[in-house]
């Protein structure tokens, strides 16, 4: 560690059970974003100050005007650029230390399980159910940990997935929501404050998983509610019948179900 | 009657603008609204959206013009708040 890297991390490096080797740990890992949206902005900007040493942001999007009030690194000029350049460019500005690269690519499930393999953690971006099937499928195949976030009006919901110890998104979720409940335009509402809280809390998990340090939503789903200020975790199980990560993988493709055209991912 | 041109809008921008039509119209003492959109999801989810609002707004009638084309009529009640 330089002397920058000292000083940078030194509130984090003075922290109960984080030290140099944990810091190290974190320089150490490759990370993927899926998504530079709402929740990756959050995401991969305390990934960033963390100090995980290589993070490549995967998204084909580019910035809209309605991105603006939650996708925070972006300004108004950015507006029909390519948001996975701008956001590692700036995320490289932030901090130095590390490398942050943009992807331009669109994940289908044709292509996830090549562009995701080597990594030692994903992080999920994504905001629609062909992308977060595809991304689940291809992290358990991987065997490489997922760290799945989704969000939607003032509802946030986060679980962490460790492929052959934990249930996978598919265990929980074995079918996306059928086509009559395909969200209203109102539904398609969000608030920045609320993909900030759960893009934080898969963050959280990320980094404390990737320094080797115990984490709080193994098998376990937290339902984020902030009409109320819910916070709640429900526990969760593999399914043996799972077509993930159960007896046989299955390779299973997902209609997207949504008629939301705006994107995060 | 007011008149909302959507055509060209998608979703959910064609329930942004609406609601903020129905809005302005619902505090200054209601009215009737024409919506005119040329996206054929929006028939169906600009009166979901605005009767899950809860404000009383009533959908009076659909027109289909041909092609994409449809008017959506709405009942913009006054607001008490």
């Amino acid at each position: 560690m330089n002397l920058n890297e000292i000083k940078r991390y030194s509130r984090q490096l003075i922290l109960p059970d984080f030290g140099t080797r944990e810091q190290a740990r974190l320089k150490k890992a490759k990370v993927a974003v899926t998504g530079a949206g709402g929740l990756g902005c959050p995401i991969s900007t305390y990934l960033t100050l963390a100090g995980v040493g290589e993070i490549h942001i995967f998204d084909f999007d580019r910035v809209e005007l309605s991105n603006l009030n939650r996708q925070f690194l972006y300004t108004p000029s950015d507006v029909g650029k390519p948001k996975a350049k701008l956001a590692a460019e700036r995320l490289g500005e932030i901090n130095p230390e590390i490398r942050v690269e943009g992807i331009e690519e669109r994940i289908t499930y044709d292509n996830a399980f090549e562009l995701l393999k080597g990594y030692d953690a994903i992080v999920d971006g994504t905001d629609n159910f062909a992308v977060r099937y595809a991304v689940n499928d291809a992290a358990v195949v991987n065997r490489v940990p997922l760290f799945h976030g989704a969000a939607l009006m003032y509802e946030g919901r986060a679980m962490s997935i460790i492929p052959g110890e934990t249930a996978c998104f598919r265990c929980v979720f074995p079918e996306p929501p059928p086509a009559g409940m395909i969200p209203t335009c109102r539904e398609a509402g969000i608030l920045g404050s609320v993909v900030g809280i759960v893009g934080a809390i898969q963050a959280s998990e990320a980094i404390r998983y990737l320094a080797g340090l115990e984490i709080g939503l193994k098998n376990r789903l937290l339902i984020v509610n902030v009409d109320e200020m819910r916070f709640e975790k429900v526990r969760i199980a593999r399914s043996s019948e799972c077509t993930a990560c159960g007896e046989k993988f299955v390779p299973r493709p997902v209609e997207e179900v949504c008629v939301v055209e705006e994107g995060d991912e | 009657m007011e008149t909302l041109d959507l055509r060209g809008e998608k979703c959910p921008d064609t329930f942004v603008y609406t609601k903020i039509k129905a809005e302005e119209m619902g505090y200054s003492g209601g009215g009737k609204l024409k919506v005119i959109v040329d996206y054929p999801p929006a028939v169906e989810s600009i009166p979901r959206s605005l009767a899950e609002e809860g404000r009383g707004y009533k959908v009076l009638e659909v027109k289909h013009l041909g092609g994409r084309t449809y008017e959506i009529y709405i009942e913009v009640p006054a607001f008490e708040d």
